[in-house]
């Protein structure tokens, strides 16, 4: 099923299709509020408030199309009206993981959070997990759509090349 | 989309998050949940039974510890109770996550098994897992005793005192391929009972289609039985006068007869429609969350059998040529650009079978005339399945790789193509190969 149908049955009050919702696109929301927040916990606060945003407002997004640039407009929205902590890193081990990721894993997600800047982070995890087209970011983060590529090839030259140094230490 | 981002999104996806808990939002005052409180003092009441039981049931010793009957509820919450021979409940269990939050706050051993069923359906509707839109319950009585069963089934469905809501009740014994089903699938012994049921009726659907649906998706597709009681919520769904409209708007028809609207499952809830007008014959199938026209199927009661005295095929003086009758069903569906085409002469018809355009299509034509017998459209259609399997796959590309101890071996299918990774002799392959035709379209090995 569709994330448009979903909140088509969220706006009718439908609560076992918002429990399914929150199960589909968690980490999704998660994710993306972490890039920007860097803090496990803080990204947990926003994910809660973007799903009580859309329990309440799924009535306005009937038969939109786009309902995951939605979503994570919201969440853009919310994560970037919480008070920051002055952290500049993030440690991994701070966040929890179903199943233990291999070493090159966490090195991978160290990286992507510690050592790329904020548009860089975003965007490669927007294209990663939701599968959006780049013009589709550079509308959700307010960049241009050539901004959005160039950094976007940057980003994933820098990760290449960091990986490969920590797979060498 | 490259390795990188992959293992990216396969590594976020694996972020464990809390469950989302929207009654304790509420109780927080985040949230405002509407409730259909249709049993207000039921739960206290049950409550109330329950301590008395509670104190009454630790009087009694000897054999009231042996579990006779399970009495299994299914809604999305599944819950399992345990019965001794006074239908005392000795053990609730909860078969997932939802089945533990409506258990949560409730002490049910040593109650009567009436009081119990009533509380947990109680709970459950004020919980809003019963609603409107979604207002069945599957109730299945397991007993060595068939007839005990029975007898426990008719009881418990007597006692429940809910109205507008839709009850399947059966009796199950347990056996293995009863069991090995519920652990496969993680769903309990009752909805792998009621499902093998349908399955029964319908042998074109699968337990892995039917798994995933909720229990009011299934009693909508087990229809009226004589297993259920009150009738299943479609209140989700567009409604049938709506489905009606959608298909007649279609065909441009209002003149129908022969009319007839069904409810079913073709991988989504479907409205199965068909009608006559103007002398030919509709088949509609809509979507029946969205609307949307899946697939129809217009039947133009043309005949082929012009020419059916003359068996042989072979004479093809007075037919069409299959070229003709491939323009014909183009000019028709006004498409150019087709896949997958094939055509084949059958009883003085050519049928005829493409995709275009992400549809597919299917034609029938007369040999003789070259008129459109009947003609349907799939708009739901799905790329087939790959020629090549998983472990041909493999194979290609560790033949290629010329190794064969490999360690984090990883495939996916993406777009017709298999993505593999593995690693060997410390370096990273990773290949792309067509899984249609099995050709490596790109490789690249990695030496750390």
């Amino acid at each position: 099923m569709e994330v448009s149908n979903y909140l088509e049955r969220i706006a009718l009050n439908d609560i076992e299709a918002f429990n399914e919702l929150y199960n589909l696109i968690n980490n999704n929301v998660y994710s993306f509020a972490l890039s920007i927040l860097k803090n496990s916990e803080d990204a947990k606060d926003v994910m809660q408030e973007v799903f009580i945003t859309i329990y309440h407002n799924a009535f306005k997004y009937q038969n939109q199309n786009k309902p995951m640039a939605w979503i994570l407009t919201i969440t853009k929205n919310i994560a970037y009206n919480k008070i920051r902590s002055n952290k500049k890193t993030i440690n991994v081990d701070e966040i929890e993981f179903i199943s233990k990721p291999n070493h090159d894993d966490k090195i991978l997600i160290e990286y992507l959070l510690n050592n790329l800047n904020e548009d860089e982070r975003n965007i490669i995890i927007l294209h990663a997990m939701n599968g959006f087209k780049f013009h589709e970011i550079a509308k959700i983060l307010d960049l241009k759509l050539t901004t959005t590529l160039s950094k976007y090839h940057r980003a994933i030259k820098k990760l290449k090349e960091l990986t490969k140094e920590g797979k060498n230490e | 989309m490259n390795n990188i981002e992959k293992r990216i999104s396969k590594n976020l996806n694996n972020i464990k998050l809390p469950k989302f808990d929207l009654n304790n939002l509420e109780k927080k005052g985040y949230v405002y949940m509407e409730k259909k409180r249709k049993l207000p003092i039921m739960a206290t009441i049950s409550t109330l039974c329950v301590v008395c039981l509670l104190f009454i049931g630790g009087l009694y010793y000897n054999n009231n510890y042996k579990v006779t009957s399970k009495v299994g509820i299914d809604v999305n919450p599944s819950i399992e109770l345990k019965i001794n021979q006074k239908e005392k409940v000795l053990e609730v269990i909860a078969n997932n996550e939802d089945g533990k939050k409506i258990i949560s706050d409730m002490d049910l051993k040593g109650s009567d098994i009436n009081v119990a069923v009533n509380a947990l359906i109680g709970s459950m509707v004020k919980n809003g897992y019963i609603t409107e839109l979604a207002n069945s319950i599957l109730i299945s009585v397991e007993n060595n005793d068939n007839a005990k069963a029975e007898t426990l089934r008719q009881e418990i469905l007597n006692q429940i005192n809910m109205e507008n809501i839709s009850i399947i009740s059966q009796t199950i014994t347990e056996e293995k391929e009863l069991t090995d089903l519920s652990n496969q699938y993680n769903i309990s012994l009752g909805k792998v009972e009621i499902i093998k049921q349908i399955m029964a009726n319908n042998n074109l659907l699968t337990f892995d289609q039917l798994a995933n649906l909720s229990i009011n998706e299934l009693n909508l597709i087990l229809k009226d039985n004589e297993k259920t009681s009150g009738s299943a919520s479609q209140k989700a769904y567009i409604g049938e006068a709506k489905a009606k409209e959608i298909a007649l708007n279609h065909a441009n028809v209002t003149n129908i007869t022969n009319y007839k609207i069904e409810l079913d499952f073709d991988d989504v809830m479907v409205y199965e429609i068909e009608f006559k007008a103007n002398n030919k014959e509709y088949d509609y199938e809509i979507n029946a969350l969205t609307g949307d026209i899946i697939e129809y199927e217009i039947d133009n009661n043309e005949t082929s059998n012009n020419n059916s005295s003359n068996s042989s095929n072979n004479t093809t003086t007075d037919k069409i040529t299959k070229d003709e009758a491939k323009q014909i069903a183009l000019k028709h569906a006004n498409v150019t650009n087709i896949t997958n085409y094939e055509i084949e002469l059958d009883d003085n018809k050519y049928e005829i079978e493409f995709e275009a355009n992400n549809k597919e299509y299917e034609y029938e034509i007369n040999a003789t005339t070259g008129k459109i017998i009947k003609y349907s459209i799939d708009n739901n259609y799905k790329e087939p399945n790959p020629i090549i399997s998983k472990e041909e796959a493999k194979q290609i590309a560790l033949d290629h790789a010329n190794v064969t101890n490999i360690t984090n071996y990883e495939i996916e299918l993406d777009d017709n193509k298999y993505e593999i990774e593995f690693e060997a002799n410390n370096k990273e392959y990773s290949y792309e190969i067509n899984a249609t035709t099995g050709k490596i379209i790109e490789y690249e090995i990695d030496t750390d």
